[in-house]
C-alpha cells in the first residue's frame, strides 16, 4: 500500500514533465530517423540509437535524476517521506526503479522505432533486434546508476559530473588508453555497436553491469552511511568559495593532463631492414636499399661513427642521439631532410656527391646531433651561429685537414655576405635576418669563418670552449632553465670565451676575411658571382590579373651584358603567414631562367592576391659553387 | 554609479578569483613547460589567430562569460539579497547597470591581464625574426575579445532568468549552428563564433566588423529585454515561489519550443538530399558470404555482381591473407550525391548509378569490400589513426579492385592525372601522411589515386603479403596508440620487415616514370585569373583562361611558365571549390560550381559564377580544375587565396 501510494505520489508530481519529455525525446528520434534516412553517408536507422545514447538521453537521465531525487534532498522535503512508518530504503528503491523504468520505456521506444525505420537492406531480424535493445539497455542502467548516485551528492553533483566528464574524455582521448577495448567504451564502438551482429559482447555487456551495480550500490551505501548525516551535510549549499576551490582543482587537472600528454614517452623505432649497415656506441645505422650501394653506405656509417667518436670525446658528452642515414637514390644531391623527432634521421642521396657535398651532409648530421644534445636550445637565434659556425668547423677541420678548396669556396661566399651586408657580422643579433637574407649555406659559411678566424687567431682550444658554453648542455622546457641560461648576456658569455669584447672580435675577424680576399683562389671564386642585385615588382592590371615580376639589375656600372652570367637565376616563392618566424622557401614553387638584366625574367601569374604574404627568394647557380647564392630575398605582402 | 559598480565588483571577487586561478594555473603550466623566451608571435597566436575562425578555443571564453553572467542575478534572487539592493535609494536601472558594467569590467580585466602578460613574455624573445611583435593585431584581438564578453555577458544575463532551461536554449542554439554548418556550409552571422573570425590583409588582422555590429546590437537589446524580466521578478523571500505558475507554464512552452526547433531543422533537412528506393521494390540475393538488397529494376547488373561476388571475395582474402571471410550485408538500392560505395564494419552501401559500366560496379563492390576486411583484419586499427593511414586505407582499396577487377582504362586515366599532380604539385609522403593538411593544400580526391599508386610500390617492394601483414600489425595487441604519422608509419613497417624509405624511392620512380608518359596537352593550367562580385547580382565572377603548360626540367613552377603558341586539349568540363567559411564548429563540405567556356579564340575564357553567401568578406579560399571527359575524375589545381574586387555593373 505504501509502496502505491509512493507510487502515485511520484507520478502525479511528475507526470506533465515526464510526459512532456517522453514526447520531446521521441519526436526527436523520429525526426532525426527521418533524416538519416535521406542522409548521403547514414548506414543505418540504429545509428540513431548510439547517437542518442551519446548526447541526449544522459541529459534525460540527468533531468530525471534532478527531479526525482535532487530536488527533494536540496528542498528536504525527503525528510516528511523519511519521518512516515515505512523506512528510508523503501522510498529511494521506488525512485531508483520508477528513474530506470522511466528510461527503459525511453530507450526501447527509440530503438523499436529506429527497428520500425530499417529497411529489408538492414536485415532486421529478432537477434539483432535483441542484440541493439541488450546494449542499448545495459547503458541506460549505466547512465541512471550514475546519475542515481551522483544525485544524492548535493550540491557536490556538479563537480563528480565534471570530474566524470574529465575522465571519461581522459580515457577516451589519452594516447596510450584504447578505451575501445574496455567497458563501457568498447560497447559504444562507432562500428561495432550498430553493425557487428554476428557476435555478443558479453564481456563488455558484463563490465558494464558490474560499472553500475558500484554506482548503484555506493548510492544506497551513502545514505546509510551515518544515517543519513552525509548525504545531509553534501544537500547543504555550497559556498562561493567551494566553487572556486573545485573549479582551482579541475583546471589543475586539466593542467595535469596536459602536461602528461606533453610528456608521453616512447620507445624510439629503428630501421628494420636487412640493407642496413650498423655501428653502436655512438649508434649509427645507414639503410642503403640495394646492395650496389653498400660499400658507400659502409664508408658514410664509419665516416660518421668516426667523427662522433671524436666529437663526443672532445666535448665531453656522455651520451650521443642514434643516428639514422636513409639513402634515396632519387633524390637531388643537396635534397636533404633532416628530422630530430626520433633521434637524428636524415635521407638524402649522397651517391653523386664529392668531398664538399659529404661535407655539407656530415653538418647537417652534426647540426642535429648537437641540436638534440641541447633540447632544441642550439636553435635559438643568439647560439645558433655558434651551432652552424661550430658543425661546419668541425666537419672541415676539426677532426682532420682543412681542404683548401672547401676554404676558398667558404670563404668567397662569406666575403659576399659581408660585401652585401655589411652589418651581417652582426652574428648574435642578426643572424636569423642574415639566413633569410641570404640562406642557411652562406649564413652558414660566414658563421664557420669566424670560428676558422678564432682557431686561427686564438687557437682550436678556443672554439672547442665555444661550443661547449653554448652546445653541450641540455636545457630544460621551463621558466626556470630559461633565466638560468640567459641569467648572463650571450655577448659577456662569448666574450668570456674569446677573451676580448665581441665588437673587437667582429672587427678583427673581418680584416681578416678582407685579407682573405687577396687568396686567388678565393678571389677567382669571388669573381664568378656576378655583380647582379633582385628585383621585384606585384602589380595588378586593369582587368584585375595579378603578377609577380621579378628582374635583375646590375650594381656595378661595368655589368650592362644582359647575359651578364654563365650560371641560371632561379626564382622561389611560396605563400608566409601573416606573422614573421623563419622561413626557408623550398624548390616547390621555383622557375629556373638565363640572368639577363633589365626586362622581367621571371613572372608569376595569378598565384597570389591583394593581401597575400609571400616569400621571394631570387637565386644564382653556378658550376663552380655547390650551392645557389641568394641575389636577394624579400617578404612581400600583395598589395 | 562608480561606488555602485565598486561593490558589484566585490560581489564578483570570488569568481575573479577563479578566472585568475585559472589563468594562473595556464601561466603556471607554460612557466614549467616551456622555454618563453622562444616563443614567437606566431606560436602564440597558434590555434586562435589562423585564418577563418576555430570555435573550440571560442568556447573557452563563452564558457567564461556565461559562468560570470550566471552569478549576476539567480544568487541575489534565490537568497533575497536583491531585497537589500532595491531597498536603497538607487534606481534599479542603475542596479542593473552596475551589475553588467562589474562584470564586464571583470572579464576585460582579465583579457587585459592575460594580454599584458603575453605581451611582457613575448617581449622576451630577443630573435630578430621570431621576435617581431605585431601591436595591430595584438591590439584588435584585446578590443575584440572585450566585445565578445560583452555579447555573450548579455546573452547570459538573459539565459540566467530561465536558469537550467537558459543553458538548454544555448545548446540548441548551438546544435542549430552545427547543422547549418554541417548542411549549409555556414551559419553565417548568426553564429556567434564568427565574430572571432580572422582575415588577414598582409599581417593586419581585418576583424569581422559586420559580424560584430550586428551581435552587439543583438545585445544590447538582450540586456533591454533582461532588464525587464529581472526587474519585475521578486526575491524568493519576497513570497515568490520558486518556481511559480506562470514560470512553469514558460518552461513548458519553452521545452516544447527547443524541441519544435530541432524538430523544424531536422524537419527541414528531411526535404533535402537524396532518396532511397520503395522497400516493396526491392528483393534479396544471397551467396555464402553477400547478402545483397536491390531494386528489382537492375536484375542484370545485380546478377552479374553476384555472380561474381564470391570469387572476387575470394581473390581479395587471399590478396590480404584473410584466414576468415566475414559475412557482409550489401545495400544495392542507395543513392548519394557524395560517394559510390560506403562500408562500415560489415555492411556496405553502394549508389548503383555512380558508373554506366557493370565492372565499375563490381570493382567498387570490391573495393567497399577492401574497406570491410581492412577493419576486420587491422581490428578498426586503421580508423584510429586515419588522418597517417587515410590515403592507404583508399589506395590499398583502390589497388585490391583494380587488381581484381581490372579496369585498365580508368585506372589508367587516374595514374595519369595523379601523376600530373604529384610532379606539378611536389606532393611527397610527407604530405600523404597528414590527412587534413592534404585537404588544405591539394585535392583529397587524389588520396584515392596516389594512395593506389603507393600501395603498388609497396606491394612490389615488401611484397603481397605485406598488405595483410600491415593491417595485421597496426591492429596487433600492444600496439602504441597516437603515435605520430611518420613514427606509425616506421613502426608499423617495422614490425612486418618491410622499409619505408625503400617503399619511398620505389614510389617516386613509379611516378615519375608515369609522369613521363602523360601528354601534357591534356592538362593546362588556369591563368590571368580575374575575381569580381557583382553586387546586382549576388554573384562572385570568377574568370580564368586556360594556357598549356610545356613542362621542361627549368620550369616547376605551372604558375612561372607560359608558351602562349603551344597547343593544349580542351577540357570537357571545368569546376571550381571554393572554402567553406564554416567557423569548423562541424564538418562541412567545401562547395564546388561548374563553369563554363566563354568567348573565342584567344579571348576565350572559363568563368565561374559563385553565389555572394559562399564567400564572407573579400577574401577567400579556391581550387580550380577540369576533367578531359565526363567519365574521369576531375584534376584540381592547388588551393589558392583570392580577393574579391567590387563591382556593380555586367561583365
Amino acid at each position: 500500500m505504501a509502496t502505491v501510494a509512493l507510487l502515485v505520489k511520484d507520478l502525479r508530481e511528475h507526470r506533465t514533465a515526464a510526459l512532456l519529455l517522453a514526447l520531446g525525446c521521441l519526436a526527436v528520434v523520429l525526426l532525426l530517423l527521418a533524416q538519416n534516412a535521406q542522409s548521403a553517408y547514414s548506414m543505418s536507422a540504429f545509428e540513431i540509437v548510439r547517437f542518442a545514447l551519446l548526447s541526449f538521453l544522459p541529459l534525460v537521465a540527468l533531468i530525471i535524476g534532478n527531479r526525482l531525487i535532487v530536488r527533494e534532498y536540496l528542498s528536504g522535503t525527503r525528510l516528511y517521506v523519511e519521518a512516515l512508518p515505512i523506512g528510508s530504503t523503501l522510498p529511494l528503491v521506488l525512485k531508483y526503479l520508477l528513474g530506470l523504468l522511466y528510461l527503459s520505456f525511453l530507450s526501447v521506444a527509440m530503438v523499436l522505432l529506429a527497428a520500425n525505420q530499417s529497411g529489408i537492406a538492414d536485415d532486421v531480424t529478432r537477434n539483432y533486434t535483441l542484440l541493439i535493445l541488450g546494449k542499448t539497455w545495459v547503458m541506460t542502467i549505466l547512465y541512471w546508476s550514475v546519475v542515481f548516485c551522483f544525485s544524492l551528492c548535493g550540491y557536490l553533483r556538479i563537480a563528480l559530473y565534471l570530474v566524470s566528464a574529465a575522465l571519461v574524455a581522459l580515457l577516451a582521448y589519452y594516447p596510450g588508453i584504447d578505451a575501445d577495448r574496455f567497458p563501457p567504451f568498447a560497447l559504444m564502438d562507432d562500428q561495432l555497436f550498430v553493425f557487428e551482429r554476428d557476435s555478443v559482447p558479453w564481456f563488455d555487456i558484463g563490465g558494464t553491469l558490474l560499472i553500475s551495480l558500484v554506482f548503484t550500490l555506493t548510492g544506497f551505501l551513502l545514505t546509510r552511511v551515518g544515517e543519513g548525516s552525509v548525504v545531509e551535510r553534501l544537500a547543504k549549499p555550497m559556498t562561493r568559495r567551494d566553487f572556486v576551490a573545485l573549479g582551482v582543482l579541475a583546471f589543475a587537472g586539466l593542467a595535469l593532463w596536459s602536461a602528461l600528454l606533453e610528456n608521453k614517452q616512447r620507445e624510439p623505432v629503428e630501421f628494420s631492414s636487412q640493407q642496413v649497415v650498423r655501428l653502436n656506441d655512438p649508434s649509427v645505422a645507414v639503410l642503403y636499399l640495394d646492395d650496389a650501394y653498400k660499400e658507400s653506405a659502409q664508408i658514410i656509417a664509419t665516416r660518421t661513427h668516426d667523427s662522433l667518436t671524436k666529437l663526443q670525446a672532445t666535448l665531453g658528452l656522455a651520451q650521443l642521439p642514434r643516428v639514422k642515414l636513409a639513402l634515396i637514390p632519387s633524390r637531388e644531391k643537396h635534397d636533404i631532410d633532416y628530422a630530430t623527432a626520433d633521434g637524428v634521421l636524415i635521407s638524402a642521396n649522397w651517391l653523386e656527391h664529392d668531398s664538399y657535398d659529404d661535407a655539407i651532409l656530415d653538418s647537417v648530421l652534426m647540426h642535429g646531433v648537437l641540436s638534440s644534445q641541447t633540447g632544441g636550445r642550439a636553435m635559438f637565434e643568439p647560439y645558433h651561429w655558434v651551432l652552424d659556425g661550430f658543425t661546419r668547423w668541425w666537419v672541415e677541420q676539426g677532426d682532420q685537414q682543412l681542404d683548401s678548396q672547401h676554404a676558398a669556396e667558404l670563404l668567397a661566399r662569406a666575403l659576399w655576405v659581408i660585401d652585401r651586408q655589411p652589418l651581417a657580422h652582426d652574428l648574435v643579433q642578426r643572424w636569423q635576418l642574415t639566413a633569410d637574407q641570404f640562406s642557411y649555406p652562406s649564413a652558414e659559411a660566414l658563421a664557420w669563418s669566424a670560428m676558422t678566424y678564432l682557431e686561427h687567431s686564438q687557437g682550436r682550444d678556443r672554439v672547442i670552449a665555444l661550443a661547449l658554453e653554448f652546445l653541450t648542455q641540455p636545457i630544460g622546457s621551463s621558466l626556470l632553465s630559461t633565466i638560468q641560461d640567459r641569467r648572463e648576456s650571450v655577448q659577456l658569455r662569448v666574450e668570456r670565451v674569446i677573451g676580448m669584447e665581441l665588437n673587437e672580435f667582429y672587427r678583427q675577424w673581418k680584416q681578416w676575411l678582407e685579407e682573405q680576399r687577396a687568396d686567388k683562389f678565393v678571389q677567382s671564386l669571388r669573381d664568378t658571382i656576378p655583380a647582379l642585385a633582385g628585383r621585384v615588382d606585384s602589380d595588378t592590371d586593369a582587368s584585375g590579373v595579378h603578377r609577380l615580376q621579378a628582374s635583375y639589375v646590375a650594381i656595378s656600372p661595368a655589368t650592362t651584358d644582359p647575359a651578364i652570367a654563365p650560371g641560371q637565376c632561379i626564382m622561389k616563392h611560396d605563400y608566409l603567414g601573416p606573422f614573421d618566424t623563419e622561413f626557408e622557401v623550398t624548390d616547390d614553387y621555383e622557375d629556373i631562367s638565363d640572368c639577363t638584366i633589365g626586362e622581367a625574367v621571371h613572372v608569376v601569374n595569378s598565384v597570389y592576391s591583394p593581401g597575400d604574404r609571400v616569400f621571394i627568394a631570387l637565386d644564382y647557380e653556378n658550376d663552380v659553387f655547390h650551392q645557389p647564392l641568394r641575389l636577394h630575398a624579400e617578404r612581400l605582402t600583395i598589395q | 554609479m562608480i561606488r555602485l559598480i565598486i561593490k558589484e565588483f566585490k560581489q564578483l571577487l570570488p569568481i575573479a578569483y577563479l578566472w585568475l586561478a585559472v589563468l594562473l594555473l595556464g601561466y603556471c603550466v607554460q612557466v614549467l613547460t616551456e622555454r618563453l623566451d622562444e616563443e614567437t608571435f606566431s606560436s602564440w597566436c597558434e590555434g586562435y589567430c589562423d585564418y577563418s575562425s576555430n570555435a573550440t578555443v571560442a568556447i573557452f571564453s563563452v564558457l567564461l562569460a556565461l559562468v560570470t553572467a550566471y552569478s549576476l542575478f539567480p544568487r541575489e534572487h534565490d537568497e533575497s539579497t536583491i531585497d537589500y539592493l532595491r531597498a536603497l535609494p538607487i534606481s534599479r536601472r542603475a542596479l542593473f547597470i552596475a551589475k553588467i558594467a562589474a562584470a564586464w569590467l571583470l572579464l576585460c580585466g582579465i583579457n587585459v591581464l592575460s594580454y599584458s602578460i603575453d605581451a611582457v613574455l613575448l617581449a622576451s624573445n630577443p630573435e630578430s625574426i621570431g621576435g617581431n611583435f605585431y601591436t595591430q593585431v595584438w591590439v584588435t584581438l584585446l578590443w575584440r575579445d572585450c566585445l565578445f564578453a560583452f555579447i555573450i555577458l548579455s546573452h547570459g544575463v538573459l539565459l540566467s532568468w530561465f536558469r537550467t532551461l537558459g543553458l538548454v536554449i544555448y545548446g540548441i542554439y548551438l546544435l542549430a549552428l552545427m547543422w547549418a554548418e554541417s548542411y549549409e556550409g555556414t551559419s553565417g552571422y548568426w553564429s556567434i563564433f564568427s565574430l572571432l573570425s580572422n582575415e588577414y590583409e598582409g599581417s593586419k588582422l581585418v576583424a569581422n566588423y559586420q559580424a560584430l555590429a550586428i551581435h552587439a546590437a543583438a545585445a544590447v537589446l538582450m540586456l533591454i529585454v533582461a532588464y525587464r524580466l529581472w526587474n519585475r521578478t521578486e526575491s524568493s523571500a519576497s513570497g515568490a515561489q520558486k518556481y511559480p505558475r506562470r514560470i512553469r507554464f514558460l518552461y513548458g512552452v519553452l521545452s516544447v519550443a527547443g524541441f519544435a526547433l530541432l524538430a523544424m531543422i531536422l524537419a527541414y533537412r528531411v526535404g533535402v538530399g537524396t532518396g532511397t528506393a520503395v522497400d516493396d521494390r526491392l528483393k534479396v540475393a544471397a551467396t555464402e558470404h553477400y547478402r545483397f538488397v536491390y531494386d528489382a529494376s537492375r536484375q542484370e547488373l545485380v546478377d552479374y555482381i553476384v555472380d561474381n561476388a564470391e570469387s572476387d571475395l575470394s581473390a581479395l582474402g587471399q590478396l590480404l591473407g584473410v584466414d576468415e571471410l566475414p559475412r557482409i550485408r550489401v545495400d544495392l538500392s542507395a543513392t548519394s550525391e557524395h560517394a559510390a560505395g560506403l562500408a562500415k564494419w560489415k555492411k556496405i552501401q553502394m549508389d548503383l548509378d555512380a558508373f554506366e559500366q557493370d565492372v565499375s560496379q563490381r570493382r567498387v563492390l570490391s573495393h567497399e569490400t577492401t574497406h570491410v576486411l581492412q577493419a576486420v583484419e587491422s581490428d578498426r586499427a586503421l580508423a584510429k589513426n586515419y588522418s597517417a593511414v587515410k590515403f592507404f586505407i583508399e589506395g590499398m582499396a583502390q589497388y585490391t579492385s583494380f587488381e581484381v577487377v581490372p579496369e585498365i582504362e580508368r585506372r589508367q586515366s587516374n595514374w595519369s592525372l595523379a601523376s600530373v599532380s604529384w610532379k606539378r604539385q611536389k606532393i611527397g609522403f610527407d604530405d600523404l601522411i597528414n590527412a587534413p593538411e592534404f585537404a588544405k593544400r591539394f585535392d583529397a580526391e587524389l588520396h584515392y589515386s596516389l594512395g593506389d599508386l603507393w600501395t603498388k610500390a609497396f606491394v612490389e617492394t615488401c611484397g603481397t603479403d605485406a598488405l595483410g601483414n600491415f593491417l595485421r600489425a597496426a591492429g596487433r595487441q600492444g600496439a602504441v596508440q597516437d603515435l605520430p604519422a611518420a613514427i606509425f608509419w616506421r613502426d608499423t613497417t617495422r614490425q612486418i620487415g618491410c622499409d619505408l624509405d625503400t617503399v619511398n624511392v620505389n614510389w617516386d620512380k613509379l611516378m615519375q616514370a608515369l609522369y613521363d608518359q602523360v601528354d601534357q596537352r591534356d592538362y593546362p593550367s588556369y591563368t590571368d585569373i580575374t575575381i569580381q562580385r557583382n553586387s546586382s547580382t549576388g554573384q562572385i565572377r570568377i574568370s580564368a583562361r586556360l594556357k598549356a603548360l610545356t613542362q621542361s626540367d627549368n620550369h616547376t613552377d605551372p604558375s612561372a611558365t607560359s608558351d602562349t603558341n603551344a597547343d593544349y586539349n580542351l577540357p570537357d568540363r571545368f569546376i571550381i571549390r571554393i572554402g567553406s567559411v564554416s567557423t569548423n564548429l562541424a564538418a562541412s563540405v567545401d562547395p564546388v560550381y561548374r563553369g563554363q567556356l566563354i568567348g573565342t579564340g584567344t579571348d576565350q575564357r572559363v568563368e565561374f559564377l559563385v553565389p555572394d553567401s559562399a564567400v564572407t568578406g573579400s577574401r577567400f579560399r579556391h581550387q580550380l580544375g577540369f576533367t578531359a571527359s565526363a567519365d574521369a575524375r576531375y584534376y584540381y589545381e592547388r588551393w589558392r587565396r583570392g580577393t574579391v574586387a567590387e563591382s556593380s555593373g555586367q561583365p
